[in-house]
């Protein structure tokens, strides 16, 4: 259905005065790939997006499309599809008029822009919503109508930037199995952009965390969740115990103070002497283990959340660290417990904790 | 509360909120203005009510023509005030450098006051002004331009008097625009004349109408500039001027009443004409291929 693409590369910087947002930002994306810049908010993935579309000029760098290069081609000429956070309908045209807005550009016939347009509608669920107008709309049913305005033109390319934030929980996961359903039915070529680690890994083929300007890990979706390079990625993908220390002798980390000592994978990578830091997730962390093993410590119970299906508690381990576990255990602030970090769920970063943000 | 949002109860609270604009508007406003309307209808030279102040004016050519005049100084200075400030201020849409001083520079006019502007203008433009001084001492000209004491210096100084204020307006609307609306015209295809015309202008109407009603109804009743650079008795002879004449030399009130009203009327019919030109401005763009 779409005009098909088969790779689109780019290698792009980007200055604001002596402020460098993007250095030398590089991506290749295969046709029908759905490609995800994850970042927090000032990491330079909105405007890597913008570049590509054309709506800000890169200071350095180069874009292909194919055997195609698309930097100084104009946003309008260069059949990229965009849909915005903020949905950014044409407030005084009605949904059809919205959605065929790029088909009259293109002075298609009535017939054809009528019956794209219906086509559209369907797709995105929305048949019969021809003459409301935006403003009539509730923002799940306006993004929808972006969505089917940018596709209408059937682009080779389209550009997601934070398409769901500005949407409520519920909405927004309903909306984000529809961004996959469109995806997966029309063989589309997409790169989304998001700080949502869910959105991240529930849509993506291939996942970009980008921090600064700067690429910190690229990988296909279950790397970048199980196997994070660095403390900045593992933080995002939600390991929320970080204990820096250097690796000793037998392989494992001690901690500076000598009172830790963890077991854990991807040891291997990082010599003796070496400083490192080890990171579990909270939900990984078992409560109440009494058998003598590798990995137990024992806490005392600061501050209990009640999360539903089980409680968050903070602990205040031996050496004075604190740790997030999460325990479907009924925990009391004060009570001492023992906890264990199965070996297999504790991972070695390279490099001391201050690299976490 | 919610009988009183239906509007079946009277909300006390809600009323005596509302007393002081109401006050305010029936006592500088709507009393004036009605009294002005009975004055009218009151000759000097007869007894009781009659329309004679309004035959009088319209069977007398140097009263009458003052609407033409008017209107001949009014409609070019408001088409030009605001195409000129609509094309800059789209044009610093996205901010641009040094911002701030070209905005002071264009303001600076609208401080000093009429007066003074007027002998400025008086002074630069005026026959043995810099301006022509300059023209014929670089030979450029064998005679000065005639720019001041006729239509001209009164347009000239009801441009920079009324330039800044719609420029300033225009700007603040266009830039209230959501800047995306234009990123999303672009990526379907849109080049830099579609977006304006297919979505920015029918997004603007509503500012610009707002721009030239101001604009019209301030140049209909121009005064002070009419007789400083024009030719007041003449050429620039305004309504204005006119229901002056007749209150100030003649000391006929309600002769110049009748002469306001009448003003009052011609600017009615030109805020009419604005809002009915906006109407067919904004639904044209807004019609789709085979809807609506």
């Amino acid at each position: 259905m779409s005009q098909t693409l088969n790779s689109l590369r780019f290698r792009i910087t980007k200055r604001f005065g002596a402020k460098v947002v993007l250095d030398d930002f590089a991506l290749e994306v295969r046709g029908r790939q759905f490609v995800t810049l994850l970042g927090p908010s000032g990491c330079g993935k909105s405007t890597a997006l913008n570049i590509v579309a054309g709506l800000i000029p890169a200071s350095d760098g180069e874009l292909w499309v194919d055997d195609q290069r698309m930097d100084p081609v104009p946003t309008e000429q260069r059949g990229f599809g965009m849909v915005f956070q903020n949905y950014a309908l044409f407030p005084h045209m009605t949904v059809f008029g919205n959605i065929a807005f790029g088909l009259e550009l293109q002075r298609r016939p009535t017939a054809e822009i009528r019956e794209r347009v219906q086509a559209m509608l369907q797709l995105v669920q929305l048949p019969g919503f021809d003459d409301r107008y935006p403003s009539q709309l509730s923002g799940g049913q306006q993004q929808r109508v972006a969505i089917a305005r940018a596709l209408v033109l059937h682009p080779r390319l389209l550009l997601l930037d934070e398409p769901l934030s500005n949407l409520d929980a519920k909405l927004r996961i309903e909306m984000r199995a529809e961004i996959k359903r469109i995806h997966a039915s029309l063989g589309l070529t997409c790169i989304y952009v998001t700080h949502d680690q869910t959105e991240a890994l529930s849509l993506s083929d291939w996942i970009v965390v980008m921090r600064d300007g700067i690429v910190m890990q690229a990988g296909p979706p279950q790397e970048i969740y199980n196997r994070p390079k660095n403390v900045f990625v593992a933080d995002f993908m939600g390991f929320r115990n970080f204990f820096s220390g250097h690796i000793g002798t037998d392989g494992q980390l001690e901690r500076a103070n000598g009172a830790l000592r963890i077991r854990g994978r991807g040891q291997d990578a990082l010599a003796a002497g070496e400083p490192a830091t080890a990171a579990i997730r909270p939900e990984d962390v078992q409560v109440g283990t009494d058998a003598a093993g590798v990995n137990q410590f024992r806490g005392r119970v600061e501050i209990v959340e009640y999360l539903g299906r089980d409680n968050e508690a903070v602990l205040r381990l031996e050496d004075q660290s604190s740790l997030w576990v999460h325990t479907p255990a009924h925990l009391a602030p004060g009570e001492t417990v023992s906890v264990t970090f199965p070996p297999d769920k504790v991972i070695f970063l390279p490099g001391a904790p201050d690299a976490r943000p | 509360m919610t009988k009183s949002r239906e509007g079946r109860e009277l909300d006390l609270t809600a009323v005596l909120c509302l007393a002081p604009s109401v006050l305010y508007v029936v006592g500088m406003f709507v009393y004036p203005f009605l009294h002005g309307i009975y004055l009218s209808l009151r000759p000097a030279k007869q007894p009781g009510l009659s329309l004679a102040n309004y035959v009088a004016f319209f069977s007398d050519e140097w009263q009458y023509g003052t609407i033409w005049i008017t209107f001949s100084i009014a409609i070019p200075t408001t088409l030009i005030v605001v195409s000129t400030a609509l094309f800059l201020a789209y044009g610093m849409r996205r901010g641009i450098r040094m911002e701030r001083t070209i905005t002071t520079i264009l303001v600076l006019p609208v401080s000093l006051g009429v007066i003074l502007l007027s002998i400025g203008i008086q002074g630069f433009y005026g026959s043995r002004g810099w301006f022509n001084q300059f023209l014929v001492g670089s030979g450029l000209l064998s005679e000065p331009l005639q720019l001041t004491n006729n239509k001209t210096g009164v347009m000239l100084s009801l441009f920079m008097q009324q330039f800044p204020f719609c420029f300033l307006m225009l700007l603040g609307y266009i830039s209230g625009i959501d800047p995306t609306l234009e990123k999303s015209a672009r990526t379907l295809g849109a080049g830099p004349w579609i977006v304006f015309r297919r979505v920015m202008l029918p997004l603007m109407a509503p500012g610009i109408a707002i721009a030239f009603a101001l604009v019209f109804v301030m140049s209909f009743a121009v005064f002070p500039s009419a007789i400083l650079l024009g030719q007041p008795a003449g050429s620039t002879r305004t309504i204005a001027i006119a229901a002056y004449h007749q209150a100030f030399e003649h000391y006929d009130m309600s002769y110049a009443s009748a002469i306001a009203v009448i003003m009052g009327l011609c600017q009615l019919a030109g805020l009419l004409l604005i809002v009915l030109l906006r109407q067919r401005m904004v639904m044209a763009p807004t019609m789709g291929v085979g809807k609506r």
